[in-house]
């Protein structure tokens, strides 16, 4: 492999600071003794950590995120399972059509989407409901379950299941078999990535959320509209460590590089 | 009794013929060889005989029994793949007992025709391994063993060897037609490699463009092709353009291009007066000579190969190019650039009809 | 039998997930345009009937003439950046040792998994007035005063380059895993120097990936929300944040759909043109 030069070496320095800098100054902030916004330079304090304890607004935000981003990231993946089944093993026609379909809430801005779910839940009369978060939830990270989903599906040789059905093997078997345990980490893999997407969705949540039922995104970015102070970075400090966290664990069940830039086969 | 019979089948794609009415009978323990170019419709066949595609018309019957209908997974036909396609997330002793679970064979007698069955291919030794440890031959004898372990009615090995090195492909093409023979299991197996199939098969069904061109044992296969497409995809050989002079009774007279001597051929009934014909000829049974006036066809040698135990000369005739290979006993006499003729003895050469797209 | 089966069974698959879509993607979208073509009431708000007024209103208005330029200008600038930094970034990856190689490449990329909400305090944090950027200057006593970079245009820029660029790297990566390096070392052998190697035989070849790169990017500066809200401010209106205002704040329904369905067309043309002339300029090449 070739070497960087100094200048490319440098050019790397700046982007990776430029990348980072943003999130260690919420970081750093966060620990701050003030009442203010400062960088502390002398003393450390846990006090904004503390003081989320005593906002119940956040916790609450925070628990139904986590609530509702753990049962879209399920639906997502169990509804995106058949269908990844169907592409991936059969070519029919309108194929090509419904890949475009299941993809397209990738390419309409969430903006519309928030408008068009707000119009859409308010006519059904369940505005702020936690079904109408749920729905709106599901349908906008299916795509990123069914994306990996359906590469760990098409990665696999197709002859292993003509192998296991020439050895006697009926459909269901060959699916739970061979093609269920080739899937998992696909489907892992596909469930956090689902879990993240819902957990940080804010442009299209904040047309559908109510001031009764915000996640946790909405609810800082409202905050920040009003004042931004420690509070909100500790919170943000507590997201950051948390998505770290699971990025760790989804390194370990499928691979973060593989997940973040797609199969490289 | 034949074990395996197959009758016009046809298998069309939308428009594209895949297979234009094959028809192929297999003796009980024989081992046969579909051979030809890709997309020559060896794979469909393959595919048609084991259930995972099915035929548009004809019919595949095994024992006497029509297999229309049958599902794959109640032919009782093990399969070798050309992946090998070995489960990842199963051990060598699972994935070759996997048939054999799927029969719901009991526990201990499962694992003790799984041992057997690795046994067969010497692998006895690894099967608490996973597939990705093994090498790519022992993956390839798993697979074997694995499509054994079921005892087949029947064998279908699609392209075993073609994710082998050359020199590992030799020694598992004679360790897979020692373990055919040891079992008698009947074999069908695809393959584009002629040396492969050559070395391995009882008989050979040549196939191009969804026909069987020629079905013979090897022997006769390369000494006796009867199309062009046979002869040349078949081994070595140089075909020499000419055409029928005259017909004298019982012989052809036959003239090739710009050779001396006209050649008298046994008449047949195709040979008539001003037919275009093709003499095949097999580089190592025509002979070199310096001497330009005792050949049956003068020409110049253009190059010559040295293949280690043997030479290759090419020579450039009116007739066509012609390779001709002698065994290596020391340097030969001939040079580059040298007038030469060449000759053969009638018996080795096979008259082909000229087929139009084989120039 | 089982060949009609085996045809229906794909339609059945995907059913559930189709069912889904046409419930909750397919109809708000309908209902959205019914609604941009309805009438609006200060007192009731949306009255049916059907108009053309607020596309009117919206394309019209000189006030969103600028909002809509604002935005394209915004999204332009990102998209530019996007590509000066993302593709050299993509390519020093690529040319880095194995441990490190993956190790900065999830630095890069990892920032992608973190809500949009939060990079975007840290931008707000960055950019104050009494923010590090200028509390650091004013230390180093550089420059005349604070800068202006919170509720400012560039200051949006910025942010949403941090926010977007990982999309370029993981386009331009991509394309680079594509690249055959036997293929630079032939160019090598054949006397080409890096730097021709560079502009002849790499960079022709990532040009696909840095252009779908940048339709990503574009697509995502256009319509972004949370940064250029919080960064532009209440005064620095995009088309995104016009919606909402509309929708949640002056409660004006139709003409916040109008202006909704304005950006779904237009971001879908500029994709769409955008993807056809990749196609035909690329498919010589790939054949």
């Amino acid at each position: 492999m070739n070497r960087n030069g100094p200048l490319a070496l440098l050019f790397h320095v700046l982007f990776v600071v430029f990348m980072i800098a943003p999130l260690a100054v919420v970081v750093w902030m966060s620990f701050t003794p003030d009442n203010l916004l400062k960088l502390p330079t002398t003393t450390l304090s846990l006090r904004w950590f503390y003081a989320i304890l005593d906002n119940q607004q956040f916790i609450n935000a925070f628990g139904l995120s986590i609530l509702l981003g753990v049962i879209a990231a399920t639906f997502a993946i169990l509804l995106a399972v058949p269908a990844a089944l169907a592409l991936s093993r059969y070519r029919f026609p309108g194929r090509d059509a419904l890949v475009a379909f299941f993809l397209s809430p990738l390419i309409i801005p969430h903006v519309v989407l928030g408008v068009a779910f707000l119009r859409f839940f308010t006519q059904a009369g369940i505005t702020g409901s936690f079904a109408a978060l749920l729905g709106s939830h599901i349908l906008v990270i299916f795509p990123y379950g069914l994306r990996l989903v359906l590469a760990s599906l098409t990665a696999s040789d197709p002859a292993l299941e003509r192998a296991a059905v020439s050895l006697g093997a009926s459909n269901w078997t060959v699916f739970k078999r061979v093609v269920l345990p080739m899937m998992i980490p696909g489907v892992a893999g596909g469930w956090v990535i689902s879990f993240i997407q819902s957990f940080d969705e804010v442009t299209m949540t904040v047309f559908v959320a109510t001031p009764s039922s915000m996640t946790l995104p909405v609810r800082m970015y409202h905050y920040i509209e009003e004042s931004i102070d420690p509070l909100v970075a500790s919170v943000s400090t507590l997201v950051i460590f948390g998505t770290f966290l699971l990025m760790f664990v989804v390194d370990r069940i499928y691979g973060l590089d593989r997940m973040l830039v797609g199969p490289t086969k | 009794m034949s074990k395996i019979v197959i009758e016009s089948l046809v298998k069309r794609f939308g428009t594209f013929t895949a297979l234009n009415g094959i028809d192929l009978s297999i003796a009980q323990g024989e081992f046969i060889g579909l051979l030809g170019p890709s997309g020559c419709g060896k794979t469909t066949t393959l595919n048609i005989i084991a259930g995972f595609e099915e035929a548009t018309s004809g019919r595949v019957a095994l024992d006497g029994r029509d297999l229309a209908g049958v599902p794959a997974n109640k032919r009782e036909m093990g399969v070798v793949f050309q992946s090998y396609a070995l489960f990842p997330h199963m051990t060598i002793a699972e994935n070759v007992a996997f048939g054999l679970e799927m029969r719901k064979v009991p526990r201990a007698e499962r694992e003790k025709r799984a041992r057997n069955a690795l046994d067969l291919v010497r692998l006895e030794h690894l099967g608490d391994r996973y597939p990705r440890q093994l090498s790519g031959g022992q993956q390839q004898r798993v697979a074997v063993a694995r499509a054994l372990a079921i005892e087949p009615s029947l064998l279908l090995l699609d392209e075993p060897l073609s994710n082998l090195d050359a020199k590992l492909r030799e020694e598992m093409q004679v360790e897979l037609r020692a373990i055919q023979r040891r079992v008698g299991t009947t074999t069908v197996m695809v393959t584009h490699d002629q040396a492969e199939a050559l070395a391995t098969c009882d008989r050979i069904a040549v196939m191009d463009a969804g026909r069987i061109v020629q079905l013979a044992d090897p022997l006769s296969l390369y000494d006796s092709p009867r199309t062009q497409f046979a002869a040349s995809f078949v081994g070595k050989s140089s075909q020499l353009f000419g055409e029928v002079v005259a017909v004298q009774g019982e012989r052809a007279i036959v003239s090739l291009r710009g050779g001396e001597k006209p050649l008298s051929v046994v008449a047949a009934p195709w040979l008539a007066k001003g037919v275009q014909v093709v003499l095949a000829l097999r580089p190592e049974k025509i002979s070199l000579s310096s001497s330009q006036d005792e050949g049956m066809l003068r020409g110049t040698l253009i190059s010559r190969v040295f293949q280690g135990s043997s030479w290759l000369f090419v020579v450039d005739t009116p007739a066509g190019t012609v390779l001709v290979c002698e065994l290596h006993r020391g340097a030969p006499a001939f040079v580059e650039g040298q007038p030469v003729s060449v000759s053969w003895s009638a018996a080795d050469a096979a008259l082909l009809p000229r087929e139009a797209d084989h120039d | 039998m089982t060949k009609a089966r085996r045809e229906r069974a794909p339609y059945a698959l995907s059913l559930p997930a189709v069912l889904l879509f046409t419930a909750l993607l397919v109809v708000p979208l309908v209902m959205t345009v019914v609604l941009s073509f309805q009438n609006y009431d200060l007192n009731t708000g949306a009255i049916g009937g059907f108009t053309l007024g607020n596309y009117v209103d919206a394309l019209g208005d000189p006030y969103y003439h600028t909002i809509f330029l604002r935005t394209i200008g915004i999204a332009c600038a990102t998209t530019i950046l996007c590509i000066l930094i993302g593709a050299p970034e993509a390519y020093i990856l690529s040319r880095m040792q194995p441990p490190w190689r993956s190790i900065f490449l999830i630095v890069t990329l990892s920032p992608l998994l973190i809500s949009v909400v939060v990079r975007t305090l840290g931008w707000a944090l960055l950019f104050g007035r009494n923010g590090v950027i200028n509390e650091t200057l004013a230390a180093l006593g550089i420059g005349a005063g604070p800068i202006p970079l919170l509720y400012t245009t560039h200051g949006v820029v910025i942010a949403l380059v941090h926010v977007s660029v990982p999309f370029m790297v993981i386009s331009v990566w991509a394309s680079l895993q594509r690249l055959d390096p036997r293929v630079s070392k032939a160019a090598l052998s054949l006397g080409a120097s890096e730097a021709v190697v560079f502009r002849r035989i790499i960079l022709p070849q990532i040009i696909p990936g840095v252009l779908s790169g940048s339709l990503i990017v574009f697509a995502l500066a256009a319509s972004a929300f949370a940064t250029p809200a919080i960064i532009g401010g209440r005064q620095l209106k995009v088309v995104a944040t016009s919606t909402y205002d509309e929708f949640l704040g002056t409660l004006n329904w139709p003409l916040g759909a109008a202006i909704a369905v304005v950006l779904l067309v237009v971001n879908a043309t500029i994709m769409l043109t955008y993807n056809n002339l990749l196609e035909r300029r690329y498919a010589r090449s790939t054949r």
